[in-house]
């Protein structure tokens, strides 16, 4: 055995306070630029091509970040009312809908930071069949115009997709969607440069291009590291604030910067052998959305079980999907990032084979799916995929939860489930 | 009045095909006809007739099993997906319909490409040789114009998969030709279903029948139910929302004596709006019909609930809305709806699934007396 680990359970990593300043000066100069300047600004779904409005410095704001502002304020009950006063049944999914109730209520003293001015542009990408609906509706009430990304489909799910969606792109994606997606590319851009009245510039998209695969590499160094650690080095939580900053903010130097600085740490970590629970037994995944608002609970087990979560999809999501390798094409290249983000995320052929390379590499022996209440998009292909998960030998635990209503959360109904399932089905 | 001999017929005729709506297609399957079976209501039939195969809509659950079980598919399929597509999948997992030559998926919401996704994965496990040769056919309903030649190409394609099963190419002549027969049978549905001729249960029926019968048959008992007396006068209401494959939200509205004289939902009479182009090219044709008018979830731009086949006012005291349970998508325009309807001065309520919930069945009750006692909107 190998000298003991010191623990560094409640040392976040250094770089997590640096992601979190980073967003907390994303709104500065949003509020600055957008809220109180009247900059143009884009509202934008949160698996849509960003990048075209990085590349024209035009700010994009997701409604999945305002809505969790929404319920962070605890707003979202006031916005329920309304929903139902308006006339939408209770089972029309709420999260992607709260930041539209703001627009519709109008008062400027009950919605944060006053509510979204108008934007010049809502973008939607089509997964699903509701989306055309809000965004429409929305635009409707800002007066603002819209574009719908719409997705042909993939026929074919060629297996392993990660092994060739940074190169070999163009065989993975199917030749006939990427000239779809790449005609809509151009004809969004055309339609971003007049609503923003800004100029797209080709030369700076591609220098955002060659950023976000540097950055894809570092994130791949920091997972590579904490798959192969003897004991896992830094928390779900703080993976989860590194990477996703450096995902919204991708294109960046600072997204370069920050991953590299985010890799190191972790290195070093490991090199002193540091764990954030030396006495480490049992390694877990977590599948599916993650739980924004108790993301605590990742860690609940630690102490009880000495069961860590060292992985979720967010913790190498940016390597695997977003990395796109080109040589003269970037706009192709981003057409194949966008196309099928959905599919590898959700889909059950992809997202279970992703998921069971990801319980070898990083020697978990568990995994938790949480699948949101009320919300038949978000649980598509849960079921098909725990079947090939569990058939393959990983035992799933299916949880399920609000995304908004943290209220219906009981945690200590959920912590004594989740470590029932680790003595049953994975201690044994 | 007393009902003529054809209209007798064609109820009889009626009526069978609605209890075994199956039955014509395995008989054609029998005789040694290839047989192309399809999803939705955006599926171009006149391709799939074009190629020489009988096109068969697959309903979920065949009348007098609403209350089948899904054990089968529960495994692999989320409780909250679309109630027809767990039935039909729990009855594909049976190996009920393992002797179509082809079933086609039409993309044209996400329950039923996730569908396809399903039927993929299930082929793969013990029983998947239970499962009919599935195709996905990637149509898409946004109005750009990449849109419409992405369409036109997944059309070639179509025709291409089409002959590889039945040996015969739909060509542009064949093609033709089937659109002048499927919109004689549209006609004469619009024909019909304003003719006062027809109660709610009857026209859903009838629409059906076009969906899984021959189309000169479509025609036939179409002539013959012109000879019934008028159907007796009842609360007129439109019906919008969800999918009604069965006719039990109809006999329940019609137990209060409301009578739907026109629905939006793609087994109802709005599958025969519209007709194909016969004058453009005939892919062209199929391919502006079937994405502006094919009726999903996808769609677009949707019709006006309170007016008839004909685009004129129904003349309905109010339009009611039922969604399903977990629909995700088409409560979102009921409020603004209900605000245009009702400054029409027809009510717009709405009702949730389960139909025999109790819900639903109080949801009726109220708007039977409200109606009744001569009140329309703000009753
Ligand atoms: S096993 Fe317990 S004491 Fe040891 S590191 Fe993990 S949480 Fe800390
Ligand atoms: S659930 Fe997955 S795909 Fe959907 S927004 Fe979140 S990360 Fe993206």
């Amino acid at each position: 055995m190998g000298e003991i680990f010191t623990s560094v359970a409640n040392e976040p990593l250094a770089t997590t306070a640096l992601a979190k300043e980073k967003q907390k000066g994303w709104f500065v100069d949003f509020r600055t630029r957008s809220m109180e300047q009247g900059e143009p600004y884009v509202i934008a779904a949160a698996v849509s091509p960003h990048e075209i409005f990085h590349t024209m410095d035009v700010p994009v704001v997701t409604n999945t970040w305002y809505s969790s502002i929404i319920s962070a304020k605890r707003q979202s009950p006031y916005y329920f009312d309304l929903m139902e006063k308006l006339g939408f049944h209770a089972d029309l999914p709420r999260y992607l809908s709260l930041p539209m109730m703001t627009t519709l209520d109008n008062d400027p003293e009950r919605a944060p930071y006053g509510g979204l001015p108008k934007p010049a542009l809502i973008l939607d990408r089509l997964r699903g069949d509701y989306a055309q609906r809000i965004s429409s509706k929305w635009a409707k009430a800002f007066d603002a115009e819209t574009f719908f990304l719409d997705v042909p489909a993939q026929k074919k799910l060629i297996p392993n997709w990660w092994e060739l969606a940074q190169h070999d792109w163009e065989t993975l994606y199917e030749s006939h969607r990427l000239d779809y997606q790449v005609e809509q590319l151009k004809a969004l851009i055309e339609v971003a440069e007049r609503t923003c009245g800004r100029r797209f510039d080709m030369d700076e998209f591609e220098g955002e291009m060659h950023r976000i695969n540097k950055a894809g590499e570092n994130v791949a160094r920091a997972r590579d590291a904490i798959a192969s650690a003897e004991k896992c080095p830094v928390s779900l939580p703080d993976q989860l604030t590194n990477v996703m900053a450096a995902t919204w903010n991708r294109g960046s130097q600072w997204s370069v910067d920050h991953t590299a600085a985010y890799a190191d740490c972790i290195e070093a970590r490991i090199a002193e052998r540091q764990a954030i629970c030396p006495g480490e037994k049992t390694r877990l995944l977590w599948l599916n959305t993650g739980l924004w608002f108790n993301t605590g609970f990742y860690r609940a087990f630690e102490e009880s079980h000495n069961a860590v979560f060292v992985w979720s999809m967010y913790s190498n999501y940016f390597s695997d999907g977003y990395r796109k390798y080109f040589k003269d094409d970037p706009l192709r290249a981003l057409a194949a990032r966008s196309i099928s983000m959905n599919e590898q995320l959700h889909l059950p052929p992809w997202m279970a084979g992703w998921i069971l390379k990801q319980a070898e590499d990083f020697r978990a022996s568990g995994a938790v799916m949480l699948t949101p209440i009320g919300d038949r998009l978000s649980s598509y292909g849960t079921r098909a995929c725990i079947d090939m998960l569990e058939r393959a030998g990983l035992p799933v635990l299916e949880v399920s939860a609000s995304m908004v209503d943290a209220r219906l959360w009981d945690n200590d109904a959920m912590i004594a489930k989740v470590g029932d399932f680790i003595d049953r089905r994975i201690k044994a | 009045m007393i009902m003529g001999n054809n209209a007798a017929r064609a109820l009889a005729r009626l009526g069978g095909a609605w209890s075994a709506p199956d039955a014509t297609a395995r008989q054609k399957k029998a005789e040694g006809e290839p047989v192309v079976g399809f999803l939705g209501a955006t599926a171009p039939v006149e391709m799939i007739a074009a190629s020489r195969a009988y096109p068969f809509r697959l309903k979920g659950t065949a009348p007098g099993t609403e209350d089948l079980t899904t054990e089968f598919a529960d495994r692999l399929m989320e409780p909250v997906r679309e109630a027809y597509l767990r039935h039909l999948f729990d009855r594909m997992l049976k190996g009920e319909f393992q002797w179509l030559d082809l079933l086609v998926i039409p993309r044209t919401s996400e329950g039923l490409l996730q569908f396809y996704y399903l039927l993929d994965y299930a082929k793969s496990l013990e029983h998947g040789e239970r499962l009919p040769p599935v195709y996905l056919l990637d149509f898409l309903q946004t109005p750009h114009d990449y849109s419409v030649r992405y369409n036109h190409s997944m059309l070639c394609e179509f025709a291409n998969r089409l002959e590889e099963v039945t040996g015969t190419r739909p060509d542009s002549a064949s093609i033709s030709q089937q659109i002048v027969r499927y919109n004689a049978g549209r006609a004469a549905f619009r024909n019909i279903s304003v003719g006062g001729k027809l109660d709610g249960v009857q026209r859903l029926k009838l629409a059906a029948f076009g969906q899984h019968e021959p189309i000169e048959d479509f025609c036939s008992i179409i002539e013959g139910l012109a000879e019934l007396p008028p159907c007796p006068s009842a609360v007129r209401i439109g019906l919008s929302g969800s999918p009604h494959e069965n006719a039990s939200l109809y006999e329940a509205l019609a137990a209060h004596g409301l009578d739907v004289a026109v629905e939006d939902h793609d087994w109802g009479g709005a599958i025969y709006e519209h007709d194909v182009s016969e004058a453009a090219e005939p892919i062209e044709a199929l391919e502006t019909r079937y994405r502006l008018y094919g009726i999903s979830m996808r769609q677009f731009q949707r019709r006006h609930p309170e007016l008839d086949l004909n685009g004129e006012e129904a003349r309905v005291k109010a339009v009611a809305f039922y969604f399903e349970e977990n629909d995700d998508t088409l409560g979102w325009e009921y409020p603004d709806e209900r605000v245009r309807l009702e400054r029409l001065g027809i009510a717009a309520p709405m009702l949730r699934g389960p139909v025999n919930g109790e819900a639903c069945l109080g949801g009726i009750a109220d708007l039977a007396a409200r109606l009744q006692n001569g009140g329309t909107a703000h009753g």
